[in-house]
Parts: structure tokens; C-alpha cells; sequence
């Protein structure tokens, strides 16, 4: 056949289904747009190039936009091919026809060819070129985020163009191949019948139902009853694959058996409005259950991700006073009585030559051991069993009466077999009884706070934090000395903290650090605040910036998998309204029940990806406490915040979506 | 009074451009008396399509009124028409129309819903109306499961549970085989004695001969009548036959 009428027809094939073309290509450039600029970032010269950090931290940055780059890429081949599975099942009754016809395979190839090739062109090339374009916006925006002054200029990185091109060719040229096998497969006449004919009203699967019911179950409980951070890791993997489980099991057999029900009570089912939506319901949701069960992971992975991307954001500043709590740090490990003093003397006089103004110095020393807790006694770790149970894993910090008094500025006395103690794990009373390393103690009361400030690192940690005041130094002694080898008596923690007038420069910095090298210290133990912000600012602002660009891609997805899906339903619904309009239903009824049925399908999994959000925010935050401090009510606001945020979207994207099915389930013909 | 007075009505089809028209009825005027089995037969394209949708008031005439017991629908508004539908009329389609998400039970029941009626009174209508038909053994199956006949009959009674004032019947045997076409026709006779006014839209000549009175559309026109009276169904279908014959003659004619 001529090729200059086989091309017609594929423009006029394109034409005729452009509402599913539209969004296959929007997509498409969209995922385009989202690997290239993920790409071109890692490879950018403002952020990390050949080993050149252009800021400190920039190297994590550029690792994290590697690996989401990575998540994009497997995803991109998952969701083109999910698309593209839905524009061939809608054009299979066209090929049908033109084999009818009489065009043969060849012809039906050719179109197929030059059709794939045309959305290829077009979803790489627009999406390229808005990335192009979008790079330096979000390069700034990501500068913005992680503190940085802006830069000027801009760049084209030809890997980034080259790996972009590669992914998507060879994504598109195995959609094409996939097309062209199942249209050769399928006899015309066969491709032109794919409509479907009567089937069987869906039974309830009880044993999944009942396993639905069990995993969500067991999941929830596991999420509820994670109190620490040891025992969230415990849990994350178990609980997260029940609650997917679950997800999918009430979904398919869950919905069924709930709309059975409906149907089981006459007085309900036989109204206008709930006789036809319960119905329709029942046979959408045996087609559909699965993809609604993968939206709402998808969304709650969304929800998830952006409420941990805003909780860091909000919290970052105040973390890093918590986790820095003066511009210089200095903390080592010594293990002779009395260097901890000399150091610190040592660094005062190395600041004062430098002319460095301090408004407060701070000096702590402690001891520092793990225990395990098991039984209400607490025993000093094995590192046998280590790892075996980390929620009972406990950092303890032991501090004297002497010590303490002097950093809390109190005068306080301990009996021999009392001392005080401060948990991050669980409240205290006085009088509570403590077994630590085989001896009774009595709580005397809790710790003072201000005292240990500067000792317990509030941030960062998978294990819970107590600290121990004890009578006198002799006593810890004596305890390290009992609890065997493991443990040397005369090692002990320092802290040295400067709070300065005016922030350093970077020659200052070297020349601190040059100083205290000098002086026999460890050039690693000195950490300064404004540098460790900058990396701070960095990990945080990378991840944040590299959950939004995630967030939004698999918001697209979600959005387009409910498009794909309500359009494909629309063409089978059509006749069922068209039927029921001839029997009498008027249009507003057909309205409301289409209402009815679009918007439950639409937002029962945001509903249920919400709820799942509201059971693990509790585990979550223990999981963000790794990193970083999350009080309840900063986080609570995030999850209210995101939640809003991912709703609105949503309903606008169903105000379009019902719009279209409904124009499509009214045509008349 | 008669039940159905169709007054003088025409309808006119603009092309999308504005340019042709086509006049699908020009002036179809007739009526029809309560308990009266009508056929209306004509080829295809004579208008009995057209006829039939503005019957149903599915559609609505360029000019002219449709009287359902003196009351006029063409005027009402598309839900007001729509409630008209359903509690004044009822249908029989050549495809069924049966929903395949509802058993059997539910689609007899559907209009019963629609009206908004009280589920308890719902079921001995419809056992009442599938005695009548004899399905009552198939109400809990679902439409894939029955043949076609059966289908049809589902049809008639979901048509009939309303007690409507008129039964439309679109080419109800189209889709069946002839002896499930005869059993189908023998039950609408018998229903049409029950006192249910019957309006039948076909092209099969047997299937005209069931009823009391055949109207030929030709053209947008009623062409010609044969009343039944006293005659026996195969004398009614031999004169329908002589009609039809006439009726082709004619087109040949104007064709030359």
C-alpha cells in the first residue's frame, strides 16, 4: 500500500484518539523531563563534577540524584509500558478494522512503526528541551533549599543528554515491539469482537478476605506497638509487607464482600441511586480492586514522602542548635586523668593567640557505656549478642555527683545506693529501683537537663539514651572495673565547646585546626557548627529536593493510571446508561449515581492511604528521630499539611476525569 | 378516547453543517384505542425508526404533538420526559437491553427502583409478571447465562412490571430464532388480551400478522392500513404480504 496514505492514516489514527494520546505523551514528556534533569544535575558542574565538590556536602547531593535517578529509570519502564498497554487494548478494534479491510501486517506494522516513532520523537525532544530549560530553575531552587548563595550561569551536561536518550529509546522501541506482536498475534476479526460480553457477577474469596483481615490486623498492631527506634527497625520490613498485603487482599476481596452486603439488604439496594452504583460497582471493582490497591500504596508512598521531606525542612534549623549546641565542638575519647582539663586548656590558649572571642566555654566529662535491659535489669552489652534485639540496646552515659553539681550548678549529695537518671526512653520517678550491673539503686530523682545538655545527643541515634549520676567517681570505677575487661576503668568522654562573638572564616577554621594538631589532639575531634550546617543543609535540602522530584512523578503516575482507567470504563458504561436512560433513569439521576461510583472509586485508596499515614506517623517519626528530632505536633501538622495538599490535587484531577466520563458515558449514539 | 393520538408529526434532520436536510417523518397521523395490538411496518429508512424513538420520546418531533391520554410529552423538559418514560411506557428492544451487571430478577425490578417504589411490594410483581411470562425459575441467573428468547421475555417483563399504558416494541423478534419468534409473539397476543395496548415496530410480515391492526410507513408517510377484524391470522398475513408487495412495486415505480 502506498505509504504517503498509510501516513494519513497514522495522523488521522492520532486524531481520533487523542484523548488518549494526550495524556500517554504528557506523560511521557513528563518522565522525560523528570530523569534529564535529575541527570543533568548529578552531572552538574554547580553541584559535583569529576570529584570537584562545588560545596561542602555536594558530593551526597550528587549520590542521591544518582540513585533517584535509578528509582526513575526502573519506574519510567514500568509505567510507559503500563500506559502503553492501555492506548493499544483502546486502538485494537481499529487494527481489526483496517485488517477487515484488507491492510495487511506489514501495512498495520508500518503504522504502528511510525506511530511509536512520533511519540518517541515527542516525548524526548519536548522533554528534553523542557529540561533544558527547568534546569537552572531548579538547580536554584535546590541552592535555595540547602542554603547555598545563588550561582550564575548555565550548563548542558551531554551525559546527562546521552543516558536520557539511550533509557527512552530503547523504552519506546519495546513498547513498539510488544505493539506490533499483539497485533499480529490476533486475527482481525477477532481484534474487532475484543469487546467484551457477559460474565459472572464476582464472588467474595473469603480465605482473602480473611487473610486481608489478618495482615492489616497484625500490620497496624506491630506499627502501634513499636514504642522505640530499636524496635521500629525490628518491625519496618514485617509491618510495611503486611499492610501491602492487606492493602491488596481488602481491596479486591474486601470491596466485593462490602458491596455484597449492600446488596443483601433489600431496603438499602433497591433505592434509585444505590440499585445501579452497587451493581456497577460490584463488576468495576473485580477489574479494577488491583490498580486501585496499587494507587493507594503509590499514594501513601507519596503522603510518606512528602511529610518527611516537610518535617525536615521545618525542623533542620532547630536540629542542628540540638545537635551542634556551640559554633566549636571538641569531643575525644582519653584515657588518663586529667588530659581532658589540660586540653581543654590548651585550646583556650591556642584561641586566645588567634584572637578569637569566645562568649562562653563549656567543659564535660563523662563515662560511656551500652547496657542491655532484659527484665528490668540492666547488664553491660554483650557484643555476642549484640544486634540480636536492638530496642533493648541502651546508650548510658555515667556522670559523678561531683561532676554533675558543678555542670548543673547544684550542690546535691547522693546516698551510696542512690542516683539520679535521665531516659529518653522512659520516664523516671523518684523511688523507682534500678538494677544496673548486678547492685540496687534507688532513684533519687531525674537529671537536670541544663547539666546534660551538652553530654546526651538528642539527635541521631537508633538506640534510647539514659544517663546516670552516681554517687562518686569511685563507684563508676569500681562498676566498669566488675563488668570485666570489655570496659576500661580509666577511659572517659570529653566535651569542649566554645560559643563564639563572630562566626569564623575558613582560615580561621585551618588555623584552629592547625593549632590543635599541634597541641597532640586529633584533627577529626574539632567540629565547627557553620561548616557542619553546610553539609547538614546539604543531606537534608538533597533528600527533600529528591523526594519532591519522586513525590511528583508518582503523583503523575497515580493520576494517570485513575485517567486511563475511568476512560477505558466510560466506553463499557456507555451502553449500560444509554440502556437505563431508555427504562426511564433521568439524567440527573444518571449524574449522581456516575458521581456516586467516580468518586469512590477516586478517593476510597486516598482514604485508605491516609489512614495508613495516620497509623505509621507514629513509627515514622520514630524512624525520623535517626536523624533528626520530630516533636509530634510539627509532624502531625506535616501529615495535615501534605494531605491537604496531595487532596486538592486530586480533586482536581477528578473534576477532570469525571468530567470526561461523563461526556463520554452520555454520548448518544 | 383513544390511549396514543400521534398529530400530524415531522422531523427534519440537519446535517452538522447546516446545509441538507432530511425529512425522516413527513406528516404521520394516526391513533390508536386502548387494549389495540398495532404493527407498524415499513423497509428500512421509511421513517419507523424515527417514529418509534418519538413514540418512546426518546426523541422529539420537528412539528406536530404526541397525546398520551390527552397529555402532550413533546413539550416536557428531558427529566420530566424521562419520569414520563418510565411510569407511562414500556419497552421491548431487539437487543435485549438487559443490563448484564443485574440478574434477571433485578432487571425486571430496575423500573420498579427507578419510580422509587417500596422494595417489599416489589417481589410479588415480579413474580406475578415472570409467572406471566414463565422465567420464574430464571430469576436469580444472570443474562449471559439465558438464551435468547428468555432475554426477550426478561424484556417484556421489566416492560410490563410498571402496568404501563402502552408497550413500544423496537423489532422484538430481530435477534431470535423463528420458533422462539412464534413462542414470543403468541405471548404478546395473549398479554395484549390481557387489555395491554401493544405498538410494534417490525419489517417481518409474520410478526405483523399478530396484530389487530398493520400500518405501512412509507416516505415519511402512514401508506396504508389493514385492519385484522374477523379475518385469521394466516388471512391477515396473506393480505400484509399483498400489502408489502404493493408497497415494492410502488418503490419501483418511483425508482424509474
Amino acid at each position: 500500500m502506498n505509504h504517503k496514505l498509510l501516513t494519513k492514516f497514522v495522523f488521522s489514527g492520532m486524531q481520533k484518539n487523542k484523548k488518549t494520546l494526550i495524556p500517554y505523551l504528557l506523560a511521557g514528556t513528563m518522565t522525560v523531563m523528570i530523569y534529564y534533569i535529575l541527570q543533568s544535575l548529578a552531572h552538574c558542574p554547580y553541584i559535583y563534577k569529576d570529584g570537584v565538590e562545588a560545596f561542602y556536602g555536594a558530593q551526597i547531593i550528587s549520590i542521591l540524584l544518582e540513585i533517584s535517578g535509578q528509582i526513575v529509570a526502573v519506574f519510567a519502564a514500568v509505567f510507559l509500558f503500563y500506559t502503553n498497554q492501555f492506548m493499544i487494548r483502546a486502538r485494537k478494534k481499529e487494527m481489526g478494522l483496517y485488517g477487515v479491510l484488507g491492510m495487511s501486517k506489514k501495512n498495520i506494522t508500518y503504522i504502528l512503526a511510525a506511530e511509536s516513532l512520533i511519540h518517541a520523537l515527542t516525548s524526548i525532544i519536548t522533554g528534553i528541551m523542557m529540561g533544558t530549560f527547568l534546569n537552572k530553575l531548579m538547580l536554584l531552587i535546590l541552592y535555595k533549599i540547602i542554603n547555598q548563595p545563588p550561582v550564575n550561569g548555565l550548563f548542558f551536561s551531554v551525559e546527562a543528554l546521552k543516558s536520557t536518550l539511550v533509557l527512552f529509546v530503547i523504552l519506546f522501541a519495546v513498547s513498539l515491539i510488544y505493539n506490533v506482536a499483539s497485533i499480529r498475534v490476533g486475527k482481525p476479526i477477532a481484534l474487532l469482537q475484543s469487546d467484551r460480553t457477559g460474565e459472572k457477577e464476582p464472588k467474595v474469596k473469603v480465605p482473602i478476605f480473611i487473610l486481608g483481615i489478618i495482615t492489616l490486623t497484625a500490620g497496624y498492631k506491630l506499627v502501634l506497638s513499636a514504642k522505640s527506634i530499636g524496635g521500629a527497625v525490628n518491625i519496618l520490613f514485617v509491618s510495611i509487607l503486611l499492610v501491602v498485603i492487606a492493602t491488596y487482599c481488602l481491596f479486591t476481596a474486601g470491596s466485593i464482600f462490602i458491596l455484597k452486603c449492600m446488596k443483601k439488604n433489600p431496603k438499602f439496594y433497591y433505592k434509585t441511586k444505590n440499585f445501579i452504583s452497587v451493581s456497577n460497582l460490584m463488576f468495576r471493582m473485580k477489574h479494577n480492586a488491583a490498580g486501585l490497591a496499587s494507587i493507594c500504596v503509590l499514594s501513601t508512598g507519596v503522603i510518606l514522602l512528602l511529610t518527611c521531606g516537610f518535617s525536615l525542612m521545618m525542623l533542620i534549623g532547630k536540629n542542628i542548635d540540638d545537635r551542634y549546641p556551640t559554633d566549636i565542638i571538641v569531643t575525644e575519647t582519653v584515657s588518663e586523668a586529667g588530659k581532658g582539663m589540660d586540653d581543654f586548656a590548651a585550646i583556650n590558649k591556642a584561641l586566645q593567640q588567634d584572637g578569637i572571642v569566645t562568649t562562653d566555654q563549656i567543659y564535660r566529662q563523662y563515662r560511656n557505656i551500652m547496657v542491655t535491659e532484659k527484665d528490668g535489669k540492666q547488664k553491660i552489652t554483650d557484643p555476642d549478642t549484640f544486634d540480636s534485639d536492638i530496642a533493648s540496646d541502651i546508650v548510658t552515659y555515667l556522670l559523678s555527683a561531683a561532676d554533675y553539681n558543678e555542670y548543673a550548678d547544684m550542690n546535691l549529695t547522693l546516698k551510696d545506693d542512690e542516683i539520679l537518671i535521665y531516659s529518653s526512653g522512659k520516664e523516671w520517678k523518684k523511688g523507682d529501683n534500678l538494677n544496673f550491673m548486678g547492685k540496687e539503686y534507688t532513684v533519687a530523682g531525674e537529671a537536670e537537663y541544663s547539666a546534660i545538655r551538652y553530654i546526651i545527643d538528642s539527635t541521631m541515634s537508633i538506640f534510647e539514651r539514659e544517663i546516670l549520676v552516681f554517687p562518686d567517681d569511685e563507684q563508676i570505677c569500681d562498676l566498669m572495673t566488675e563488668a570485666g575487661q570489655r570496659v576500661n576503668p580509666d577511659e572517659y568522654e570529653v566535651f569542649i565547646g566554645y560559643q563564639l562573638e563572630k562566626a569564623l572564616t575558613e582560615e580561621q577554621m585551618e588555623t584552629v585546626r592547625a593549632l590543635m594538631e599541634l597541641g597532640g589532639l586529633n584533627r577529626e575531634a574539632i567540629r565547627f557548627k557553620s561548616e557542619e550546617m553546610s553539609a547538614f543543609y546539604s543531606i537534608y535540602g538533597g533528600i527533600f529536593f529528591v523526594g519532591m522530584f519522586l513525590a511528583a512523578l508518582f503523583l503523575m503516575a497515580t493520576v494517570m493510571i485513575i485517567y486511563y482507567k475511568q476512560m477505558s470504563e466510560g466506553y463499557e458504561d456507555q451502553k449500560r446508561f444509554q440502556i437505563l436512560s431508555n427504562v426511564g433513569l433521568t439524567e440527573k439521576e444518571a449524574k449522581e449515581s456516575i458521581r456516586t461510583q467516580v468518586m469512590l472509586l477516586f478517593y476510597l485508596p486516598v482514604a485508605v492511604a491516609i489512614m495508613h499515614m495516620i497509623v505509621a506517623s507514629s513509627v515514622v517519626r520514630l524512624f525520623l528521630r535517626m536523624i533528626l528530632i520530630v516533636d509530634a505536633f510539627t509532624f502531625d501538622m506535616a501529615i495535615a499539611i501534605v494531605s491537604m495538599i496531595f487532596l486538592v490535587i486530586y480533586t482536581i484531577v477528578y473534576k477532570i476525569t469525571s468530567r470526561e466520563y461523563y461526556k463520554i458515558v452520555n454520548r448518544k449514539d | 378516547m383513544s390511549i396514543l393520538e400521534v398529530n400530524h408529526i415531522k422531523k427534519v434532520y440537519k446535517t452538522r453543517m447546516g446545509g441538507d436536510e432530511v425529512t425522516a417523518l413527513r406528516d404521520v397521523h394516526f391513533s390508536v384505542e386502548p387494549g389495540e395490538f398495532v404493527a407498524i411496518m415499513g423497509e428500512s429508512g421509511s421513517g419507523k425508526t424515527t417514529l418509534l424513538n418519538i413514540l418512546a420520546s426518546l426523541d422529539t418531533p420537528t412539528a406536530g404533538k404526541v397525546l398520551v391520554d390527552g397529555k402532550d410529552f413533546t413539550t416536557l423538559k428531558d427529566n420530566e420526559r424521562a419520569i414520563f418514560r418510565r411510569s407511562n411506557l414500556g419497552f421491548i428492544f431487539q437487543d435485549f437491553n438487559l443490563l448484564d451487571n443485574f440478574s434477571i430478577e433485578d432487571n425486571i425490578k430496575l423500573p420498579l427502583v427507578l419510580a422509587g417504589e417500596d422494595y417489599k411490594k416489589m417481589d410479588a410483581k415480579v413474580e406475578k409478571a415472570a409467572g406471566q411470562l414463565g422465567i420464574v425459575g430464571l430469576l436469580k441467573k444472570y443474562p449471559y447465562e439465558v438464551s435468547g428468547g428468555q432475554k426477550q421475555r426478561t424484556a417484556i417483563a421489566r416492560a410490563l412490571i410498571t402496568n404501563p399504558r402502552i408497550l413500544l416494541a423496537d423489532e422484538p423478534t430481530g435477534a431470535l430464532d423463528s420458533k422462539a419468534a412464534t413462542n414470543l409473539l403468541k405471548q404478546l397476543r395473549e398479554i395484549n388480551q390481557t387489555g395491554q395496548t401493544i405498538l410494534m415496530v417490525t419489517h417481518s410480515n409474520v410478526a405483523a400478522s399478530y396484530a389487530d391492526r398493520v400500518m405501512f410507513i412509507k416516505d415519511g408517510e402512514v401508506f396504508h392500513q389493514i385492519y385484522r377484524g374477523d379475518m385469521t391470522r394466516s388471512a391477515l398475513l396473506d393480505k400484509i404480504c399483498d400489502a408489502v408487495t404493493v408497497l415494492m412495486r410502488g418503490g419501483e415505480d418511483s425508482e424509474s
